[in-house]
């Protein structure tokens, strides 16, 4: 051996000064390093990736006798499973999102890009390093970028999915031989909505990776290495921050609040809802188009919607009201006369009261538009997140919500709610559709896989 | 400067190191044929491992030295890794990574004389599963690798030779170069502009860390742009007083090519005292790449470190500058640079990859191909030829979004589809060639 691999500092994951206590100044004290966490999972991950299949509490390390983590910084997800993570998993604070385009022609080099992000995704959700423990060659480009280093997992989870142009190109042809295992969704695209200002650029993609921590630098860490990875093989084509999850998607948590100041998701599906209701709703069926391949996957509905803020914030109390249908305060339904308490928020909104013979909820709130009252009973698991990118040249704020969805079948459900959304939404008027993207989510990855997306690749 | 340093006390001449570092170098996909070939003594017959979910069996915990190859077979339910940790345990001397549950891979590594531990890795995370001792004993007495030092001497002979010849030819062409646009002979100069300036391009690296009081200052004289002579004044690009104190070729691109007024020498004195200057400094280049002056930092020496980072820096030339055009800002003849930065990463590179197709084959295999995918994108912008027959390309601005006369830079938004293939193929490269110095100078 020689003498510059002895150094321990280069072996030795140990974090950095002053590292250990946090990345953020609002971030709870760190004291677990990556090291000791990863020790500490050891068996603990492998049984969670076969048993924890919805991704819940129960990943990680932490085990029947061991409950999970209070603190979500030191939380960590299993990345297998029947359905890939960052679903149903407990929304996150933060999310980084990346699609790409695939600059590769050859289906063996999709097939290692797809082995290569499992092995760094499956080592990142457990928070450790790219490449595990750094190696110590001072000669070659470290395999991972470091800035995680040191810190706990965050809740970090990493979910892999593909368009339709993964599978065709722009005029149809077949791009790796795959082109007949692409589900009908997929082939029928997305439909135009009125009030779009659609960017092509910021728009669909062939790969997408969702990865959502409780930590920003974690998300960032993820998405930034994959990205190195995918080099030669596939190219960022647009990225997406985002902070202050716009819905729950357990029970455990709080309704948040979404930049108009609103509580809004309060109906979303939870994984708590349970396998039937997410079956129906969220998780392509075997018998599904496609389903043969796709099964346990989603499809990932994906639309940038910009927020006029200074506009909005002009309107009066009441006039916010009746756009949502909603009080500010609890998040209470306009039908309940005169709300006292958070509990409020959850009581049943009565589409059907009157008042002077006008709806108490009117016509064009939103909520009544969304509701799957008005819906055929259509439910879609929300997991949206603010966005805000620096101001416009108007000097208005740059900003809004990068709404995600996930259902079994958008025909189903997605279009139709939005479609009822843009035509008779009161709340459209404060909205542009600047964005949109649909991907199908791969399966969850199995024990034995050594990719993502090893039934539709193999 | 740092990294000069760095190489003198790391150098090793011994091939089993490189053949060490390399296996540990490389990514999720390790090369398992990393000591072919390299003249290492070879070992015993291959060790077989057999992974279960809860063990790692080494059928033979002792082997002598050289390159040692396991047969690994994963038996259990899971994919998994298979290790070799140093003796403190934590340091991975080479891996294999996601080995799926009922295949047999190999891993061929050099190993030395010395203590080791195997272990696995179910699903690549987590705590170490059946860490056993390894010991590795004195085998047949390791050849120093000749060929290999052989290699790295010629490359650095070679790479010498190749930035002196580059600097004699950039002199003459710039002597021509003067001669024409002096004697007001405008598209002769705007041609020999471009031919002069690909000799420079060519080893560019190599120049921009010349000086002969401090580090690059002779680049600064040769090479300096308006942008970034106005950045650090605080003054717009056009202010006469800055322009008085511009030297070099861009000083004179913008004389030649912009249509602004602005940018014309005040008078012929300066414009000669500008183009006199230019040959000068042109001179002292060639005279601290030739060994008749010395640098500020001694006799120009060329390591292995610099033929090594040397295709590399090259590529990030074109990554960072070429590509969004802000290096020909009046001439836009960035596409030419490009071309002549890409000959000088293949010249770089070409002295060093007999070692790399020794060490690495499946690298030296994705840089050939890279390269071809470069030039092939470059190609579709060709123009024509010229006199020598080498391609001569578009004026940039007509396929990218660029900065004109040193005006505001393009949007983000604005680079165009050209710009995105050519970047995509030049990152592609360049992160390849970022593995070579791994390679070369562990």
């Amino acid at each position: 051996m020689t003498g510059r691999r002895d150094h321990r500092e280069d072996a030795e994951p140990a974090p950095a000064p002053g590292q250990a206590g946090g990345g953020g100044p609002d971030a709870a004290p760190r004291s677990v390093g990556r090291r000791g966490l990863l020790s500490a999972a050891g068996a603990g991950i492998l049984a969670g990736g076969m048993l924890g299949g919805f991704g819940g509490f129960a990943g990680g390390r932490a085990s029947a006798e061991e409950p999970a983590p209070s603190d979500p910084l030191d939380r960590s997800y299993p990345l297998r499973g029947e359905h890939q993570q960052g679903i149903t998993t407990p929304a996150q604070d933060y999310l980084f999102t990346a699609a790409f385009d695939v600059t590769t022609t050859d289906l063996d080099e999709v097939r290692r890009l797809m082995q290569q992000w499992l092995v760094a995704a499956e080592q990142m959700s457990t928070g450790d390093l790219v490449g595990g423990t750094p190696l110590a060659d001072l000669q070659a480009v470290p395999r991972d970028t470091g800035e995680a280093w040191g810190y706990p997992a965050s809740s970090v989870t990493i979910t892999v999915g593909a368009g339709r142009s993964f599978f065709v190109d722009a005029e149809g042809r077949d791009r790796f031989g795959i082109a007949e295992r692409m589900p009908e969704a997929l082939a029928d695209g997305v439909p135009r909505f009125a009030g779009e200002a659609l960017q092509a650029e910021r728009s669909d993609g062939d790969l997408v990776i969702q990865a959502c921590a409780d930590d920003a630098q974690v998300a960032m860490h993820a998405i930034r290495n994959l990205t190195r990875i995918a080099v030669g093989t596939a190219a960022l084509r647009w990225t997406q921050m985002g902070y202050g999850r716009t819905s729950s998607t357990s029970t455990t948590q709080e309704t948040p609040r979404n930049l108009f100041g609103y509580k809004d998701g309060t109906n979303n599906l939870k994984q708590e809802d349970g396998a039937e209701e997410l079956g129906r709703h969220v998780w392509i069926d075997r018998a599904d188009s496609g389903g043969e391949r796709l099964a346990g996957g989603s499809y990932m509905m994906i639309r940038k919607i910009r927020m006029n803020l200074e506009t909005w914030d002009r309107l009066r109390l009441i006039e916010q009201h009746e756009i949502i249908g909603r009080d500010k305060r609890f998040g209470a339904p306009l039908t309940v006369p005169d709300p006292t308490s958070g509990e409020d928020e959850f009581i049943d909104p009565d589409l059907a009261a009157t008042e002077d013979g006008s709806p108490v909820i009117p016509r064009d709130a939103h909520i009544r538009v969304v509701s799957p009252h008005t819906n055929k009973g259509a439910s879609m698991l929300r997991r949206g997140f603010n966005y805000t990118e620096g101001s416009d040249s108007l000097g208005r704020i740059d900003a809004g919500l990068f709404f995600i969805a996930y259902v079994r079948d958008p025909r189903e459900s997605f279009f139709p709610i939005l479609e009822r959304m843009v035509s008779t939404d009161a709340l459209e008027e404060y909205l542009r559709h600047v964005a949109s993207a649909m991907f199908v989510v791969l399966p969850g990855v199995g024990a034995k896989d050594t990719m993502f997306g090893q039934a539709l690749l193999s | 400067m740092t990294r000069t340093t760095l190489m003198h006390t790391v150098t090793r001449p011994l091939a089993i190191a490189a053949v060490i570092a390399l296996a540990a170098a490389g990514c999720t996909d390790n090369p398992t044929s990393g000591a072919n070939g390299a003249g290492t003594q070879a070992g015993a017959g291959p060790v077989g491992v057999t992974i279960t979910d809860e063990g790692c069996a080494v059928a033979s915990t002792q082997t002598p030295s050289g390159a040692v190859t396991f047969s690994i077979t994963n038996e259990g339910t899971v994919p998994n890794e298979f290790e070799i940790l140093a003796s403190d345990k934590l340091r991975i001397v080479t891996e294999k990574e996601n080995i799926g549950p009922g295949t047999t891979v190999e891993l061929t590594t050099g190993l030395e004389k010395g203590d080791y531990f195997t272990a696995c890795k179910p699903n690549m995370v987590g705590a170490l599963v059946g860490v056993t001792p390894f010991t590795v004993t004195q085998g047949e007495a390791l050849a120093v690798d000749e060929d290999i030092q052989k290699l790295r001497d010629e490359a650095i002979t070679d790479y010498t030779a190749y930035i002196e010849d580059q600097a004699g030819q950039l002199l003459a062409a710039t002597e021509d170069f003067r001669d024409a646009y002096l004697a007001g002979d405008t598209e002769r100069a705007q041609d020999l502009y471009v031919l002069a300036r690909r000799h420079f391009e060519r080893i560019e690296p190599t120049a921009e860390a010349f000086g002969i009081e401090e580090p690059g200052d002779l680049d600064a004289a040769l090479d300096l742009r308006i942008q970034d002579l106005s950045a650090g004044a605080g003054t717009a690009v056009t202010d006469p007083e800055l322009l008085a104190r511009w030297t070099g070729w861009h000083r004179i691109e913008a004389d030649l090519f912009s249509d602004d007024e602005a940018f014309r020498f005040p008078d012929a004195a300066s414009r000669q005292r500008v183009a006199d200057q230019l040959v000068e400094d042109t001179q002292t280049l060639y005279d601290l790449v030739t060994g008749a002056q010395d640098t500020a930092s001694g006799p120009f020496e060329v390591t292995l470190e610099d033929v090594t980072l040397g295709a590399g820096a090259l590529m990030e030339e074109v990554a960072t500058g070429k590509i969004v055009g802000e290096e020909e800002t009046f001439s836009h003849t960035d596409l030419d640079d490009f071309q002549a930065n890409l000959d000088g990463a293949r010249v770089a590179y070409g002295n060093v990859q007999k070692i790399v197709e020794t060490e690495d084959p499946d690298l030296a295999r994705e840089i050939t191909d890279s390269f071809a995918a470069v030039q092939e994108e470059l190609s579709t912008h060709q123009a024509g030829e010229w006199e020598d027959g080498t391609p001569r390309y578009v004026d940039y601005s007509t396929i990218a979004a660029v900065q004109e006369d040193a005006g505001p830079a393009p949007k983000d938004s604005e680079y165009t589809d050209a710009q995105r293939s050519l970047s995509l193929a030049v990152t592609a490269l360049a992160d390849e060639l970022a593995q070579v110095p791994a390679v070369v100078l562990s």
